[in-house]
């Protein structure tokens, strides 16, 4: 009986400030984001004016909601050639060639480098005047470009960003999947003469196809999330051609003071995102 | 001999023909030279002059090799002193913190017997389905009324309080080790803190010890939190952020200025990228 009671010391003791951090920085965010989305809130004022859903009637009937995802789709789309790439990589890091640990290790190497740098890096490899790009091009006799323009290709040289920092990242998941294949079932493809396309077709892919999932979905929702490289180069611009969901949303807080609104495009951006996850976990369950 | 079969067993493809494998290496020189040519160019432009790099470009060598008057500049000019300070400060609490937090509560799941812990277990995963940056504007009003916006304490609380994936990769290696040692133990006379201390803890290190290094490269890497909730005290980040502000068309400086931030993580990177790669190998694919 006695250490009954010190057990549930030491259960509260043990819990006391985790759920307390939970509540504060997981639970609370998540409802006041919900309410002020229902609100006009400045940032300012001290009682909340509550305005219905008026808020998502103007997002859903604006045209620069659908021009920000409009822009996220750049990312989108580079994050589902990250895929191919790094499951690319890593299927040819899987086969016997030599030296494949320092291969693997240079290529996941950008993953660890600060984000702030990486993108700085980029802006000078993409300045029209001074570009190292621009000056191999201009003496292969090639026009020089520019990347950062108010054309819609923009978006892909922002989101090539991530995929120079990240491909090494879904490389690494991929091999680690890969690598839980058992052999012998290559073994037996190789004895029945199954050619590299039908191998891949028949045995690695639906081997992995939980890890294609998972990995699929978190950089896709890394890619509905994005706002690094749109805020520390272009700032969204030029009108808006560069913005994405979150850059918009966080410019409309902090530049507008527009709180209500921006907590309103978190919540639908929210909303979407569990969508994602929930069809993901049907069908991971559908396979089971 | 019998680990290069287990090798080979191991590969999805094995192979044997000449212009296949030099196509593999060709494929992957390439790759080699995709992650370096951007840092090559950038350190190259950091080691001249401005004058020089008027002159003569980006693709010249420098005429200096050991000209690091643009790192000095850099590291003065844009005040990396007190950003690497505080970014050690933040690094120095936030990490044993957590891992303290995050091991108690992994304990207390897995260990302890009590009504509501099916609830606290849920209470702990839903969170994670939460995309971070949606919540943006409601965490920065949590930061506020809590007046810690724009101290040092802002960044400790929000590193600690969001890492919830912690309690689970803790959670996983504790129910991984054997009950029987805890009740060898407590027939020795162990309370509850002793066994979490003399067993559970030692049992935990490899996973502390990545932790260690992933949440270090995570603070030192991040931007948002100290950009969003503590603008006036400045990390590496967004000292190199700030810094960029006036000195963006200054090419030599400011590549002295990424070098710097980037060196110290592809240090470590070079000592420890086994257990980095494992580390983030292991927190995804469970």
């Amino acid at each position: 009986m006695k250490s009954r009671t010190k057990d549930k010391i030491y259960i509260v003791g043990f819990l006391l400030i985790p759920m307390v951090l939970l509540a504060l920085f997981s639970y609370y965010p998540l409802m006041k984001l919900i309410q002020l989305s229902f609100t006009d809130w400045n940032g300012m004022s001290r009682d909340l004016k509550y305005i219905g859903i008026r808020n998502y009637q103007d997002i859903f009937s604006q045209k620069e909601l659908f021009q920000t995802f409009g822009n996220n789709m750049a990312y989108v789309i580079t994050a589902l050639i990250q895929q191919i790439a790094g499951l690319f990589l890593a299927i040819l890091l899987n086969s016997n060639i030599k030296m494949k640990t320092t291969f693997r290790a240079i290529l996941f190497m950008p993953y660890i480098i600060n984000g702030v740098a990486v993108a700085f890096m980029f802006n000078y490899m993409y300045d029209y005047s001074n570009s190292p790009i621009n000056y191999i091009l201009g003496s292969l006799g090639i026009e020089a470009v520019h990347f950062i323009s108010n054309s819609y290709m923009t978006n892909f040289a922002l989101s090539f960003i991530s995929f120079w920092k990240y491909v090494g990242w879904t490389m690494v998941i991929y091999i680690a999947a890969l690598q839980s294949i058992p052999g012998d079932v290559y073994e037996a493809a190789r004895i029945d003469g199954a050619g590299f396309f039908q191998t891949i077709r028949y045995i690695t892919l639906p081997n992995i196809k939980k890890m294609l999932e998972v990995s699929l979905l978190l950089s896709l929702n890394g890619a509905l999330q994005v706002y690094f490289e749109p805020f520390l180069i272009t700032k969204g611009g030029p009108n808006g051609r560069t913005a994405t969901f979150i850059s918009k949303s966080l410019e409309l807080a902090y530049s507008y003071s527009k709180y209500g609104k921006a907590a309103t495009m978190g919540v639908i951006l929210l909303f979407m995102i569990l969508v994602l996850v929930a069809v993901q976990n049907l069908f991971l369950k559908g396979d089971e | 001999m019998i680990k290069s079969k287990k090798e080979t067993l191991k590969s999805t493809f094995i192979i044997n023909n000449k212009p296949g494998r030099c196509l593999v290496y060709l494929l992957m020189i390439f790759g080699i030279i995709g992650v370096f040519a951007p840092l090559l160019i950038v350190l190259n432009v950091s080691l001249k002059t401005n004058e020089e790099y008027m002159m003569k470009g980006v693709m010249t060598l420098p005429e200096n090799m050991g000209n690091i008057s643009n790192y000095v500049r850099a590291f003065v000019e844009g005040n990396f002193i007190t950003g690497f300070m505080n970014t050690a400060i933040l690094v120095v609490v936030s990490v044993p913190v957590t891992i303290i937090i995050a091991s108690l509560v992994a304990y207390t799941l897995s260990r302890f017997e009590f009504r509501a812990r099916k609830l606290v277990y849920l209470a702990f995963l839903i969170p994670t389905f939460i995309p971070g940056m949606t919540v943006t504007i409601a965490t920065f009003q949590v930061i506020k009324s809590l007046g810690v916006y724009n101290t040092l304490l802002a960044g400790m609380i929000l590193y600690i309080g969001t890492d919830i994936m912690q309690i689970y990769i803790f959670l996983q290696f504790i129910n991984n080790v054997p009950v029987s040692l805890d009740e060898s133990a407590r027939l020795d006379g162990a309370g509850r803190i002793r066994i979490y201390t003399s067993i559970i803890l030692p049992q935990l290190k490899p996973a502390i010890a990545t932790t260690v290094i992933l949440k270090l490269l995570g603070i030192y890497n991040d931007f948002f939190t100290p950009y969003m909730y503590m603008p006036k005290i400045k990390t590496v980040a967004t000292s190199l952020y700030s810094f960029s502000g006036d000195k963006l068309a200054e090419w030599p400086l400011m590549s002295a200025a990424i070098i710097l931030v980037a060196i110290p993580t592809i240090i470590i990177y070079i000592f420890l990228q086994r257990h980095i790669i494992s580390g983030v190998t292991d927190g995804a694919v469970k």
